[in-house]
């Protein structure tokens, strides 16, 4: 019986830390800014997350988007969301200009509950 | 009076195979709840817009004419570093803006902080700048847009 148990107990460790690693895959790795007042998530809002690569690139939901896709996107989730809030993943490096475009979409649509992804930073 | 053996051997030998799964067990427990990413914190902001006849809706389109009824803080790429304005006024660095909107709000008005980068500025001097403001102790601080 001990044995038997070992080994599925080691199974089932198995699964879950293999399941646990596939869920950390799925997020962009884009290095973000740093900031000494940043907030934990707020787990009552689900943000629209748009993520922006060092070249400037929007993705959104692991794909690349232009700026026509996106507008479609931010109004099937306006209109679909109860609190609509919209999180930014910006590499540390992209121009406010390639990050403008986004919030100006967000604002056209309604959308003014802005979020932007930070590591936290214990001193200023 | 009889004595009692010391049982030599097997008994005292210390058991070295559930040793060694507890301690793989334990170790594939640590590796697996420690993180290698760092964890990700969200700055809550808001968007201003400037004044425009098309723009979206009419709670974020700011007014910027009075002043102290918000704070306009524009960045400004400059060489290798950044140029900071305060209201249109020139401010040295991060720790003389932090004064500036601190002593603002220490008049207890809590105006929103509208950040205003240039284009180029990279967004981590952006979020610098916005960070500054939060920890004087602002509570609204918005990102500013061009709405054309």
């Amino acid at each position: 019986m001990t044995p038997m148990i070992d080994v599925v107990f080691l199974l089932i460790i198995f699964f879950l830390v293999s399941s646990h690693l596939a869920k950390q895959e799925t997020r962009l790795p884009v290095e973000l800014p740093h900031a000494s007042t940043a907030l934990d998530d707020d787990l009552d809002v689900a943000p629209l997350t748009v993520n922006v690569d060092a070249q400037s690139r929007w993705h959104l939901a692991a794909r690349p988007i232009e700026i026509e896709s996106l507008r479609e996107a931010f109004k099937d989730y306006h209109t679909n969301s109860s609190r609509p809030a919209f999180r930014i993943r910006t590499d540390r490096g992209v121009p406010y200009q390639a990050i403008e475009p986004l919030l100006r979409e967000a604002a056209r649509v309604g959308i003014t509950d802005v979020r932007v992804a930070v590591y936290a930073e214990s001193s200023p | 009076m009889k004595r009692p053996t010391v049982v030599r051997g097997s008994s005292l030998e210390v058991a070295m195979t559930p040793m060694i799964d507890v301690v793989f067990l334990l170790l594939i427990f640590f590796v697996w709840t420690s993180s290698f990413e760092l964890p990700e914190m969200d700055l809550p902001s808001s968007i201003a817009a400037a004044k425009s006849p098309s723009g979206g809706s009419g709670a974020t389109a700011k007014s910027t004419t009075e002043t102290f009824d918000e704070i306009v803080i524009t960045i400004a790429q400059a060489g290798g570093g950044i140029e900071l304005q305060f209201n249109q006024q020139p401010v040295a660095d991060l720790s003389s803006l932090r004064t500036l909107v601190s002593e603002v709000l220490r008049l207890g008005v809590q105006p929103p902080v509208v950040i205003d980068p240039e284009p180029q500025v990279s967004m981590e001097d952006a979020i610098k700048v916005f960070d500054t403001a939060r920890s004087a102790g602002a509570d609204r601080v918005l990102f500013a847009i061009d709405p054309s």
